[in-house]
């Protein structure tokens, strides 16, 4: 019966080449539109960790003194914490797992001395962090935690920097010279490219990963400098390092796993009691101060991820797909009402409502189906397109299985619903009017 | 004359075609209009004058790692080097350059009341020597520029007496106009003076409110991590020297590393590279809607001359001329059209006001819906156009065959 119903449809496009024609490029920009500016924000908004996404939380900390607030967030909380904040807070033994981390950078100086130095950003951080955002080792590991509270110069470093410094061999036990200091590679990572770069979305959401990552001790010990945000609130006085190791200044992330709701709970309350503590000797000056745990996608979205341009795109392209649709309908009203007379021989030679109903369908189907082909052609030359206009963006814009899918389901399932009115207002043809005529 | 009655009845007949083509019309109005006032207001951001010779300027890090690195002394040095040049008008050592999303921020204000009352206002810190000003291009319309006295070489927090601010940054600190000579509280108590007013200069951030607001101070600030700037004679300097200046630079000393080579044209091109990508996608959804919109039009006239054929005939044959039978189906067009438009612009209307509300968005210039209006109009009358004479060559013979 079916082959039957595509065979009618194939009839009838043939029938009306350039109506057809229209309704197809009409579904196809519709589709190819929606999907490019889809594709984009699916991309972003994708949980770019779905296995820890809900265990992995950002610390924030309310040490803002009585009266400021960060104008930028909704909850007016501080993104980062303060380095005093990050050692103390470093003590709680409640979280699974925990890391202190700060985005820095240093000048690589290869031993070969007709070799030039040059810089790589970098990563101080505890050796939970890979484990914690499942960076994968493919030599050697991560250093003994001791090292996160007695520093000693170990470094893991990042595939292409191990390809350019050792030709990409097991550089394990040898030692690269960051900023005249020597230090010993414990561990490479491989291929590792989050996006967006969830675990700092303070610089940059689309950054390439750090390829140089040192124990967060070795700050005071090298006085490692922050290349991401200082955020002050209060008037400080800061003379070196020290003073700024002291002072308020929110310049370091904090991340911690925690498996479940009770050890979520119990190390909130841990939290609250740290606040209570430091507010006796006057830090902590708001007087509702609190710490806030927000999981990975709570922490995308408090960091608007998806910027708004983004989201009136989609917007837009969806009242584009809708402005072809309703132009499908019309165009598939004068397409089905044109046949009415031929309909009305059917009806008469015995066919049932239902089948008329449902030939027009398949009709509408089929061209629905090869308009969403088109569409998903021609939004693939959309994404060329806007990876050209965002470079940033280049590793968010492919179609993955799920957005192809969704691509012809949103073609198929929009032309049926499109061509409901017209097959309907058919199928009720009377068929004795145009038995009449003829 | 018009025939606006039998058009009325024709179009009730078909009701729900006529209501299709009224809704499309609508949306792809409220689309078109709505998209036109965002393109229009990024690129009048993007047209904002930046007071700087854009072309000639330059900009590099240099990251010293040397182990005895005397920072005064080689900062001094590269900025002598860098001077010498042939080809370049100035350079200077700066904490921050303009249109290039990096830098350092805080509050001010007029008094320390003020300042203690959390009023103060947010701007762009600069920090350079006496050469800050000619080697950014800036204009000085009041007061005086920094003296080679006033320059304080330093690590720690310095104590600066003088400031230079801009133009828009001085009448938010004084709206009477006479910032020139009065205080700037900084906080901590401390306050500078303001010796001197520039008339115009881009900030770092351009998507924020303190863009223009920029206050400059005689400091060079001794890091291992610092910016410089290079004025140059002109754009082919400028790409020469895009392409040498590392070498000249490490030449002298090799204790450090040079980055981010790029010229302020690069870094204004990357600073809006979100707003012009935005400004293309919304022309290519303008000009796919409206064509798309069009050959519904075409579409459905077609079609709709095809089932009156035998009108057509009649008519002809009755003494209707061609252009009666044009006439008829261009106003069906344009009642069409402003039917839809008027729905459209109640759309449009109420889109602007979810995207005001929802996103921050200004609400768009009046004008634009009439703009919209004519051009919809336009688009409605071409595409009806072809259909249309079409119908008018039917000759009044139909009328006479039967099928």
């Amino acid at each position: 019966m079916i082959s039957y119903y595509l065979k009618l449809s194939w009839l009838s496009i043939k029938r009306t080449p350039m109506l057809t024609a229209l309704m197809i490029i009409a579904i196809g920009l519709g589709i190819a539109v929606s999907m490019t500016v889809l594709t984009v924000n699916y991309m972003m908004d994708k949980d770019p960790i779905p296995s820890k996404s809900h265990q992995l939380f950002h610390v924030q900390l309310n040490t803002f003194g009585e009266g400021h607030s960060n104008s930028r967030t909704t909850d007016g909380l501080p993104y980062q914490v303060t380095y005093q904040d990050a050692m103390n807070i470093h003590r709680s033994e409640v979280p699974l797992r925990k890391t202190r981390s700060l985005s820095t950078g240093f000048s690589v100086i290869p031993a070969a001395a007709d070799k030039p130095p040059f810089i790589e950003s970098a990563r101080a951080i505890d050796s939970d962090f890979f484990a914690m955002f499942k960076v994968p080792f493919i030599y050697g590991s991560v250093w003994d935690k001791s090292v996160d509270e007695a520093p000693k110069n170990v470094v893991v470093i990042g595939q292409a920097l191990n390809d350019r410094l050792f030709d990409g061999q097991d550089s394990i036990g040898k030692q690269i010279n960051l900023n005249t200091n020597l230090y010993t590679v414990v561990g490479v990572v491989g291929e590792w490219q989050p996006a967006p770069r969830y675990y700092d979305l303070n610089n940059g959401n689309f950054n390439e990963t750090e390829v140089v990552f040192v124990p967060f001790s070795l700050l005071p010990v090298h006085e490692i400098p922050s290349w991401g945000n200082n955020n002050g609130w209060r008037v400080e006085t800061i003379n070196n390092y020290q003073d700024k190791l002291a002072s308020e200044i929110m310049w370091n992330q904090y991340w911690v796993e925690l498996s479940d709701d009770d050890m979520k709970h119990q190390y909130h309350q841990w939290l609250k009691g740290y606040i209570g503590e430091q507010k006796k000797i006057g830090r902590f000056a708001q007087k509702d101060a609190d710490a806030s745990l927000k999981n990975v996608i709570q922490w995308m979205k408090q960091n608007n991820v998806v910027t708004s341009d983004n989201s009136i795109l989609v917007g837009l392209s969806f009242m584009f797909l809708a402005v072809c649709m309703i132009n499908t309908i019309g165009l598939l009203l004068a397409k089905f009402l044109r046949r009415a007379p031929e309909v009305g021989v059917r009806r008469a030679l015995g066919a049932s409502r239902r089948e008329i109903f449902i030939q027009h369908l398949v009709d509408v189907a089929l061209i629905g189906l090869i308009g969403g082909l088109l569409g998903l052609a021609l939004g693939q030359l959309g994404l060329l397109g806007v990876k050209n206009l965002y470079s940033s963006y280049s590793q968010l814009v492919y179609m993955d299985t799920t957005l192809i899918v969704m691509a012809i389901c949103i073609s198929l399932g929009s032309s049926v619903l499109a061509g409901m009115y017209p097959a309907w207002l058919i199928c009720r043809t009377n068929p004795s009017v145009y038995l009449k005529i003829q | 004359m018009f025939e606006i009655r039998p058009i009325l009845s024709a179009l009730l007949r078909h009701k729900s075609s006529t209501f299709l083509i009224i809704l499309q019309i609508a949306i792809t109005f409220a689309v078109v209009v709505n998209a036109s006032s965002i393109i229009k207001q990024r690129i009048e951001m993007m047209n904002r004058e930046s007071g700087m010779p854009e072309e000639h300027l330059l900009t590099l890090n240099v990251n010293a790692f040397g182990a005895n690195y005397d920072l005064e002394n080689n900062i001094r040095a590269d900025i002598e080097l860098l001077r010498k040049t042939p080809g370049v008008v100035d350079a200077v050592a700066i904490n921050q350059v303009p249109l290039t999303g990096n830098g350092d921020s805080g509050g001010i204000s007029a008094t320390q009341e003020q300042y203690d009352n959390r009023e103060s206002i947010p701007v762009g810190f600069f920090m350079g020597d006496s050469h800050t000003l000619n080697t950014l291009g800036v204009k000085l319309i009041e007061g005086r520029d920094f003296n080679e006295q006033e320059v304080i070489y330093t690590a720690e927090r310095p104590e600066v007496k003088s400031s230079i601010v801009t133009k828009s940054l001085a009448d938010k600190l004084y709206p009477n106009g006479d910032a020139l000579g009065k205080p700037v509280y900084i906080g901590g108590g401390e306050y500078v003076t303001i010796v001197g007013i520039v008339k115009k200069m881009s900030g770092s951030w351009v998507h924020s409110s303190l863009f223009e607001d920029s206050m400059i101070s005689p400091i060079v600030s001794l890091d291992r991590f610092k910016r410089i700037l290079i004025r140059t004679e002109s754009p082919q300097v400028t790409a020469k020297l895009l392409g040498e200046v590392e070498g000249l630079l490490i030449a002298r000393n090799s204790e450090r590393v040079v980055t981010g080579v790029r010229s302020l044209v690069e870094h204004r091109a990357r600073a809006y590279s979100g707003d012009n990508a935005m400004t293309i996608i919304l022309w290519s959804v303008i000009i796919l809607l409206v064509a798309i919109t069009a050959l519904g039009i075409v579409g459905i006239v077609s079609f709709n001359v095809n089932q009156r054929i035998k009108q057509i005939g009649t008519r002809r044959a009755l003494g209707a001329t061609k252009l009666d039978i044009l006439r008829y189906f261009v106003t069906e067009n344009i009642l069409i059209t402003s039917l839809g438009l008027m729905v459209g612009t109640l759309l449009t209307i109420g889109f602007n006001v979810y995207l005001v509300d929802q996103y921050d968005m200004p609400a768009f210039n009046w004008y634009l819906i009439p703009v919209g209006i004519i051009i919809m109009l336009l688009v409605g009358f071409v595409s009806v156009l072809m259909p249309a004479l079409k119908a008018s060559k039917v000759s009044p013979a139909v009328a006479t065959q039967s099928i």
